[in-house]
């Protein structure tokens, strides 16, 4: 399958404490969830596959058939892998065009096309125009949220981790989340890391964590059944 | 550097705009109205006037002297176009001086634009001395820009600023490209009744460079505020320090010191925001902070497909910004 990650007895530890505790699974279809309560490992895991060195690996990361474990996080990004930080960082000082512009380095695009894109998606997400020129410190939590997934979306990634990209967001702004998600998914593999049995429900296939470990994997229905079943206990 | 090139002054000019151009780099500046005759402008290259202008609403009374440049200028009405100043020094080795008075008579108001470049330096110093003087409900904007090129030179800009009722200053420096050398930058202010200051320092050491910003200001008078900014970023063996004073004496004066510093390699930088309250009505803060480039901010990038140099260029861009 194209642009699939493959997770082979992945163990990943930080601090010496054992956060993924032998997990192995294959993403599949367009879009992807990992769901799971909080401190299950799934925030853990997205950093890991991304390649943040603070997360020392045992096991094997796979990417159309590279293995990538070894691998920093520029050369994954080049490959085409990138992740949408559940808290996006603050950037003191930096513009959104500007974070925007970087992100789009891969598709050296010309200045005015990079306009036209960015103020048609900035409508997209519901963020007004002149918000381009404004610095992303001064940015509300949701709002920032909104450029990390722009961000994301015109690094035009193989596979896209978005972890929790719906917190911080409102309920009015949510749907937008959803059929941005939605629009990214027909041109990269979403992975999704989410609470949100909603958004869940965008993926077909699942796995379940806790405490490190899968408990269930397959159909998303499936496992969010699971998942329920397992709360009620 | 051969002293031919510059003999004839027009190519001289020509040079001290290409490095204007370089000093402000990525900024909103228009550097080529430089070469437009309705510019207002004084051109200085080594202790020699090569270029002046003056407008309606404008003196610029220059001369040569045997201590260096003595300057005069004075703002009459509220002056529309931008007034450029360049000061540079186009050979290895010199001793650049300058001494420059600035009133801003009652009401008036202007923008000054000033590039202090030295390309070529190995062994340049560049000293000036500057008094400014802000009459009632006058307001002057006085913005540095420096490029000293590869080897860096020995600059020790001094400026003292007397901002009378209802003045307002505002005044930075940028350094953001090539070698500094040696920088010294040191200004203070005095304010009275309702005026207002606002200073802000933008500077990148490298190599060996040793930096030093001082900046003080006495809110001497009624409601008069000012804030200290400074942006420090101490790279490779550099070394910065930066100490913003502000002394509270008018009542409901109000002051604040926000320096922040970067270290990046072997870097080292020290920052002292000293602040003195001599009236209970008055309230002066501050902030103050010492790190390297966020990781997570780093990460970021990287993960958008940017090396760690370029992800660290951006952020830091983002931050003197």
């Amino acid at each position: 399958m194209k642009n699939q990650l493959i997770i082979k007895n992945l163990s990943v530890m930080k601090n010496s404490a054992l956060l993924i505790d032998n997990i192995s699974f294959k993403t599949e279809g367009r879009i992807f969830a990992i769901i799971g309560p909080n401190g299950s490992g799934k925030t853990s895991l997205a950093y890991t596959i991304m390649g943040l060195k603070e997360y020392k690996t045992r096991g094997k990361i796979i990417f159309n058939n590279k293995d990538i474990t070894k691998l920093s996080i520029t050369e994954r990004a080049k490959l085409g892998i990138t992740l949408a930080w559940q808290i996006p960082a603050e950037f003191e000082g930096l513009k959104v065009k500007d974070y925007l512009i970087a992100s789009c380095k891969c598709q050296n695009l010309k200045n005015e096309k990079i306009n036209s894109i960015l103020e048609n998606l900035f409508k997209e997400i519901g963020l007004k125009k002149d918000y381009l020129e404004k610095r992303i410190s001064e940015l509300s939590g949701g709002e920032r949220k909104r450029v990390e997934l722009l961000s994301v979306y015109l690094t035009k990634p193989k596979i896209a981790l978005l972890d929790e990209p719906d917190s911080g967001i409102d309920i009015l702004s949510f749907k937008l989340i959803k059929r941005f998600i939605s629009k990214m998914s027909k041109e990269s593999c979403v992975v999704l890391i989410t609470h949100s049995e909603e958004l869940s429900l965008l993926s077909e296939n699942a796995v379940l964590l806790f405490n490190g470990k899968i408990l269930k994997s397959g159909i998303t229905r499936e496992v969010i059944k699971a998942y329920r079943g397992f709360e009620n206990e | 550097m051969n002293n031919k090139r510059f003999n004839s002054d027009e190519k001289v000019v020509e040079e001290l705009i290409s490095n204007a151009e370089k000093a402000a780099k990525f900024s909103e500046i228009d550097t080529s109205a430089i070469h437009n005759e309705r510019f207002p402008k004084l051109l200085l290259h080594k202790n020699k006037i090569v270029g002046k202008k003056e407008i309606d609403g404008l003196v610029v009374d220059a001369k040569e002297t045997k201590n260096g440049i003595k300057a005069r200028v004075i703002v009459n009405k509220k002056i529309e176009l931008p007034i450029y100043l360049c000061f540079g020094v186009l050979e290895k080795s010199y001793d650049q001086r300058i001494n420059i008075e600035l009133i801003a008579e009652e009401n008036s108001e202007a923008k000054i634009y000033a590039f202090c470049t030295f390309p070529n330096a190995e062994n340049v110093s560049h000293l000036m001395k500057a008094k400014y003087l802000l009459k009632k409900n006058s307001k002057i904007d006085y913005h540095e820009f420096h490029y000293h090129g590869k080897n860096g030179a020995f600059v020790f800009p001094e400026i003292f600023v007397s901002c009378k009722e209802n003045s307002s200053f505002n005044t930075s420096i940028t350094s953001l490209y090539g070698v500094i050398g040696k920088i010294k930058y040191f200004v203070d202010v005095v304010l009275e009744k309702n005026s207002k200051c606002a200073a802000l320092s933008k500077i990148k050491g490298s190599k060996k460079d040793m930096i030093k910003v001082i900046e003080n200001a006495k809110l001497l008078g009624e409601n008069s505020s000012a804030v200290i900014k400074s942006r420090l970023i101490s790279s490779e063996n550099s070394r910065a320090i930066f100490r913003g004073e502000i002394i509270g004496i008018g009542d409901e004066s109000r002051g604040h010191v926000d320096c922040k510093e970067i270290i990046m390699d072997n870097g080292f930088a020290k920052t002292i925001p000293k602040l003195k309250v001599l009236n209970k009505k008055a309230r002066v803060t501050h902030e103050a902070a010492i790190g390297s480039v966020d990781k997570k901010e780093i990460q970021t990038l990287q993960a958008r497909g940017l090396t760690t140099e370029e992800a660290i260029n951006l952020i830091v861009k983002g931050m003197l910004e």
